[in-house]
């Protein structure tokens, strides 16, 4: 061991050998809090013995001289080696760093001292610090970590795109899971079964549903809903099990009902008929959440889901996946059921023609037909809740974590450059990250809905053809 | 065996129609009326139409034909504003009855439309598409139905090497005989024609008007046309149609060369419009 | 049978149908929600009196104020709070009382067991107040004080509240005007002399003799503008001395007398009684307010009025901006180029940038914008100001901009979309006559597609009015001291930082204090929002069915 020194904010040290290798030590806690000294991570070796260490004032880099006329510059967080260059054709006894990186003094073992200007900007992220796990200061072991600040200057920041990127695929996961089901069959049905008539209004409603601003649907999601289904945890598993059943059920009644009710009614109406049935079933079962909660959870489920061990924050993912599905229904559904609506009549009437009923004209023909403009339906609407912000920022506690629990909340990319754009400083690499952050958003999106747009393109040519 | 009992029996002098004998009649329709919404489209219209044998609808644009033909087989179920009177029945059953399954009666009562209508399927596909649906699901049944319709509809020397290609490949004239194949893939006892050869170029045609001529062996079938020369070409029997009323129906060599109204004869001699 | 209905697929027709159903009550409940509450914010609830007995049944208390909700909880979680519940029970009905007094018992809300609450009351002489600082009041009214004298005691207290409320008010308003306009005009002259001082410090090519001549002159004239507002300033401590003549004395519910400047309150109602017809001049008063004041109490009480005119302001820049854009891109796009495989990439592109997430543009606005466009304006036009930035920091002009982008593609894409709509035979007829393609174009194709143009144009605007993400990034702040425009020249100002009605709702609803008192102003906020984008949405709507039918019957 030739050489030693702290990093800034003296929690782990820099140990240069004679081998010219040089690593960083720190202390680990394990679970029982017994302090070791770990080695995190190894730079690249220098060719001669280390002579002296040198750490920036302001970030978690270092200088080092070594025995064979070199000069290193290292960085910590990134594990990456910026610079091995020779400058001498002896040893590097000391060598020094400007407090603001922008300059370099090293010393020959005669006493000789010069001094290089250095630029040397954003050392701190790479692409494996920005993808990949890290060994933080101060943690137990490599992780994904989002922390771009903290109360004293001494801190490192922690760019991990990681934990942002899930984030945000598990926002727009939820949603998707919310939103496909309801805006795909929603389409179909009023493109293919549904009476004109009510068409006519279920349209405009879906459009106005479209134009709703993002931000009344999160500060209701925030405010409103969250709350509601920390309180009524039971109801919403129920309503999702009840209502199909309960609609099959009102299907079936509605065929053993007399002859004479069902005629009045022309065909197409079921969602009509539906609308009584499903707005007192969720009441019901909303009403029966607490007694639910007190005959099978204890009295709270919420408490319950923490006793067996699942975390659950108020602000969650099945809070936002609803209420961001709520947002992308409509961008679905229009697309979808203009897809749907514009296959062309001739295709289902052979169908119906050859003795299909038709749901199974719909399921063998309708469909396969209008998949493509289903699909790029999907992929707009994926798209749209990958970039969705304000629902993100204000339906979920924003805390960056790395896991897909439906009762935890997320940080997204989107959310994350709302809230830090702000306050990041300008040119700074926290700034240039959310402009990657922003641009990695950009790209996805635009891929997205470029294959969107393309297959959507084709269709409407085959369309057109048949 | 069809024998024609003598028209203009002495019961309606109005009404000079064919009569069938009762074993005879694949269809009948009795004191049909159909309006949609305000307008009527189908005027009082009684019929018989003989079982195996092809009957054609002629008559000008607009003159009830197709609407009548989409009767069989309620396809104008499908039009919200129409409404029906009357009755028709096929093996004595009313199909208008409200315990109808109506799926269950297109399949008995097919039906091949003036466009070809293919599915955006491979030709198996289109074929099998009829007899899936009623739930088979053994390879081996549907490959020998696929085969044996293809070569009933003459198109199996067309495309047994090309059965998994998309069945946009095939020219027009291919398609209408897939969709004449597919509908009888799943063997129905009447196939209704809705001009099959309006789409098709004069080589296409004569081969679809060849396998009408071939499946009347085995089938019933009702073909509406605008073109006279076909209707003489393959039918056994002729209907005249004129603004929703049923002007004429006969023995197609009697209609085209006596025809016993002067409606008949303006239309068929071209005398019409 | 049960197996062959279900294989005839009707169940299932009814279950996507109750998919749509689903969706449709959603919007609908949503929309009734945000109405019914929205709306409720500005009507004056009963004010309830009711005795409550402590967990130990020794101490009871009395509490007054108005019932915000009540529920039905589970017995545990009210458990787990801390509060004693007999262990037979399951449930709890609790009511969210609104305390007021904030000053007093430093919060606003509590919940109560209903079960430990008893005999409700509803006191005719209970007043409410609404107060400039720490939120309501809620009490009985004692005494007016006037110079600290007692002028009017017991029943006729409350009539000679509200006669001497009036004259307090207009004080309260003189106040206004001079801290907010008098003064503020001068410390902007004096704002103006600094920065004179700095442009004649940068001059280099004034003579040093004229350069000092020049600061002699702004020294003189800082020097007047100091003693001008040495004047407003007694000016000012002479009234607001005038506005604190009168106090009330007022017994708050646990007995404790208090002092209230009238100076301190907004206005002051006795509920309990108050008929309908006054409730309902109370509610428009209210609402007027709500309509037509500037936010008090970090912005969670007062009125909106700066967050609706910036959300005004902003929107209508973008319109001036966005619709020659979008309209000479879709014209260009559809009658002049030519529709090969790079319009056809065009589209694509112009699809695409509909899909971008809108914090994307917030981004590029910022970088683009704001940072270059904006401190090169500053480098080049504002030297004296910096380093403190003029357009080099977000403002209206920014956000508008930004919005513009955003919104392109939608204006693009609706007029596109009129002008395929346009018959053939309107075009070829207007040729035939001999007219030139450019005549065609602007005598006969665009003014038939103006309707479309229109659409598009709401359509964006209706877009614009409820986006928050990209804003927060280029220029609205929580509050802005000044509204973009004044009478002050240029009249019209791009830099400002605005407020807006959607981040107001953030704001408020997630970064406020005290988010249980500013909860019924997020609803109502919400509310115009609302209103604003659904009537721009149906107005479109209605454009574009009529534009639909009309070509429909030409094309027959």
């Amino acid at each position: 061991m030739t050489a030693v020194s702290y990093l800034l904010g003296t929690v782990s040290v820099i140990v240069g050998r004679s081998d010219g290798s040089l690593s960083q030590y720190m202390l680990v806690r394990d679970e029982d809090n017994i302090g070791r000294i770990e080695r995190i991570r190894e730079f690249e070796s220098h060719p001669g013995a280390i002579t002296h260490i040198f750490p920036e004032f302001s970030r978690k880099g270092f200088k080092v001289g070594d025995a064979a006329g070199h000069v290193g510059l290292h960085f910590g967080t990134s594990t990456r080696t910026l610079l091995i260059e020779e400058v001498l054709d002896q040893a590097v006894e000391r060598v020094a760093i400007s407090p603001r990186n922008d300059g370099v003094l090293y010393a020959s073992r005669d006493g000789q001292t010069y001094y290089r200007s250095l630029w040397n900007e954003h050392p701190e992220s790479s692409i494996s610090s920005l993808w990949r796990k890290v060994w933080y200061e101060g943690r137990n072991g490599p992780d994904y970590v989002w922390q771009s600040s903290s109360a004293t200057d001494e801190f490192e920041p922690k760019f991990s795109l990681m934990p942002l990127t899930l984030g945000t695929l598990k926002a727009a996961f939820y949603a998707m899971l919310f939103a496909m089901p309801l805006a795909i069959c929603g389409a179909v049905y009023t493109a293919y079964f549904m009476h004109p008539t009510i068409r006519g209004w279920v349209k405009p409603t879906i459009e106005v549903m479209e134009a709703l601003p993002t931000v009344i649907l999160g500060f209701l999601a925030g405010l409103w809903f969250a709350p509601f289904v920390e309180n009524h945890l039971p109801a919403v598993f129920s309503v999702l099990v009840v209502l199909p059943v309960v609609m099959l059920a009102t299907a079936f009644a509605w065929r053993k009902a007399p002859a004479v009710i069902r005629h009045r009614i022309p065909e197409g109406w079921e969602s009509v008929i539906l609308i009584p049935v499903i707005i007192a079933s969720t009441w019901a079962c909303v009403a029966l959440s607490p007694g639910i909660e007190v005959a099978f959870f204890d009295g709270s489920m919420r408490q319950w889901f923490t006793d067996i061990g699942v975390t659950y924050d108020q602000r969650n993912a099945l809070v936002v996946g609803i209420a961001m599905g709520f947002a992308v229904i409509p961008t679905i559904f229009s697309i979808a059921e203009d897809a749907v609506f514009n296959v062309p009549k001739h295709l289902t009437q052979g169908s119906l023609a050859l003795g299909a009923t038709p749901w199974q004209t719909m399921l063998g023909v309708v469909l396969l037909t209008a998949s493509p403009g289903i699909f790029s339906a999907l992929m707009i609407g994926f798209g749209r809740a990958v970039g969705e912000t304000m629902i993100v920022l204000m339906a979920t506690g924003n805390s960056p974590v790395m896991n897909f629990n439906i009762f935890e909340g997320m940080r997204t990319l989107s959310a994350n450059i709302a809230v830090e754009m702000p306050e990041a400083a300008v040119g700074g690499t926290h700034y240039r990250l959310l402009f990657l952050a922003a641009l990695v958003l950009f790209g996805f999106t635009f891929v997205l809905n470029t294959i969107a747009e393309i297959v959507r393109q084709r269709l409407r040519t085959r369309y057109s053809s048949l | 065996m069809v024998t024609t009992i003598n028209q203009n029996a002495g019961l309606d002098a109005n009404r000079p129609h064919l009569k069938l004998d009762h074993e005879s009649i694949a269809l009948e329709a009795t004191g049909l009326n159909l309006y949609y919404g305000e307008t009527q489209a189908l005027k009082d219209i009684s019929m018989q139409i003989a079982s195996e044998r092809v009957t054609a609808f002629i008559g000008p644009s607009g003159c009830g034909k197709s609407t009548l033909l989409r009767c069989f087989n309620r396809m104008n179920d499908l039009v919200d504003t129409c409404r029906i009177e009357g009755c028709i029945e096929i093996d004595g059953e009313d199909i208008y009855h409200p315990s109808v399954d109506v799926p269950e009666l297109r399949r008995k009562v097919g039906m091949v439309f003036q466009k070809p209508n293919p599915f955006p399927k491979s030709i198996y596909d289109n074929i099998a598409y009829g007899l899936r649906l009623q739930g088979v699901k053994s390879k081996r049944t549907l490959d020998e139905v696929v085969e044996r319709s293809l070569k009933k509809a003459a198109l199996w020397d067309e495309v047994k090497d090309r059965l998994d290609d998309n069945a946009f490949g095939l020219s027009g004239g291919q398609q209408q005989r897939l969709v004449i194949a597919r509908a009888i893939a799943i063997e129905p006892e009447i196939i209704l024609l809705d001009e099959p050869c309006s789409a098709l170029d004069p080589i296409s045609t004569a081969k679809v008007e060849e396998l009408i001529i071939d499946l009347k062996e085995s089938y019933t079938i009702v073909i509406v046309t605008h073109n006279m020369q076909q209707a003489a070409r393959v039918s056994d029997f002729t209907a005249y149609m004129y603004l929703g009323e049923l002007i004429e129906y006969d023995d197609t060599a009697k209609l085209f060369t006596n025809p016993s109204k002067k409606a008949t004869e303006d239309y068929i001699t071209g005398r019409y419009g | 049978m049960i197996r062959k209905w279900f294989k005839s697929g009707d169940p299932w027709i009814w279950l996507i149908g109750g998919a749509v159903t689903i969706s449709v009550i959603m919007v609908i409940g949503l929309l009734l929600m945000i109405g019914v509450r929205g709306l409720g914010h500005f009507w004056q609830p009963p004010i309830v009196e009711a005795t409550f007995t402590s967990d130990s049944a020794d101490e009871q208390r009395n509490v007054l104020g108005t019932i915000r909700s009540l529920e039905t909880v589970s017995a545990q979680s009210v458990r787990e709070s801390g509060v004693s519940v007999p262990p037979a029970q399951n449930f709890v009905d609790r009511y969210l009382f609104k305390l007021g007094n904030r000053d007093l018992t430093g919060q606003d809300f509590e919940w109560f067991i209903a079960d430990r609450l008893s005999d409700f009351r509803y006191p005719l002489d209970a007043i409410q107040l609404q107060r400039r600082e720490w939120g309501d009041f809620f009490g009985y009214l004692e005494a007016i004080l006037e110079d600290g004298e007692v002028v009017a005691e017991g029943e006729a207290a409350f009539d000679v509240l509200a006669e001497r409320l009036a004259r307090t008010s207009e004080i309260m308003r003189q106040i206004n005007h001079i801290e907010r306009y008098e003064i503020g005009d001068i410390n902007k002259k004096i704002e103006a002399q600094r920065l004179e001082r700095r442009r004649v410090e940068l001059a280099n090519n004034l003579a040093p003799e004229e350069k000092s001549r020049r600061f002699a002159e702004i020294e003189s004239n800082v020097a007047q503008l100091n003693a001008e507002y040495d004047v407003l300033f007694t000016e000012l401590r002479a009234v607001r001395d005038r506005s604190l003549r009168d106090a009330l004395v007022a017994r708050t519910p646990d007995g404790r007398t208090v002092t209230i400047p009238f100076a301190n309150v907004v206005r002051a109602t006795r509920a309990n009684a108050m008929d309908t017809g006054e409730k309902l001049v109370e509610y428009g008063a209210r609402f007027w307010e709500f309509l037509s004041e500037y936010p008090r109490e970090a912005n969670t009480e007062g009125g909106i009025l700066p967050a609706i005119f910036g959300t005004v302001m902003m929107v209508m820049i973008m319109s001036i901006v966005v619709t020659p854009f979008g309209v000479l891109a879709a014209i260009y796009l559809r009658e002049y180029a030519s529709q090969g495989p790079i319009t056809r990439m065009v589209r694509i592109s112009v699809n695409n940038l509909a899909g971008v997430p809108s914090i994307v543009f917030g981004v590029f606005g910022l970088g683009f914008f704001v940072y270059f466009l904006g401190g090169n304006i500053d480098r080049w036009f504002y030297p004296e100001a910096l380093p403190a930035p003029t357009f080099g920091s977000p403002g209206l002009i920014w956000a508008s901009l930004t919005l513009a982008l955003l919104t392109l593609p939608v204006v693009i894409v609706s007029t596109e979309e009129g002008l395929t709509r346009i018959p053939k035979a309107m075009r070829e007829g207007s040729l035939a006559l001999g007219a030139t393609k450019s005549e065609t174009l602007w005598k006969v194709i665009v003014p038939v597609s103006t309707p479309a143009m229109m659409t598009g144009l709401i359509l964006a605007v209706a877009r614009a009015a409820g986006e928050v993400a990209p804003l927060m990034l280029v220029g609205v702040v929580k509050l802005a001291p000044n509204l973009p425009v004044d009478g002050e020249f240029p009249f019209v100002h791009l830099e400002r930082r605005i407020m807006h009605l959607g981040f107001h709702i953030y704001d408020v609803g997630f970064q406020s204090p005290n988010v249980e008192a500013g909860r019924p102003l997020v609803y109502a906020t919400a509310l115009i929002l609302v209103l604003l984008i659904l009537l721009l949405n149906l107005t479109a709507i209605a454009i574009r069915n009529r534009l639909r039918e009309r070509y429909k019957s030409d094309s027959d």
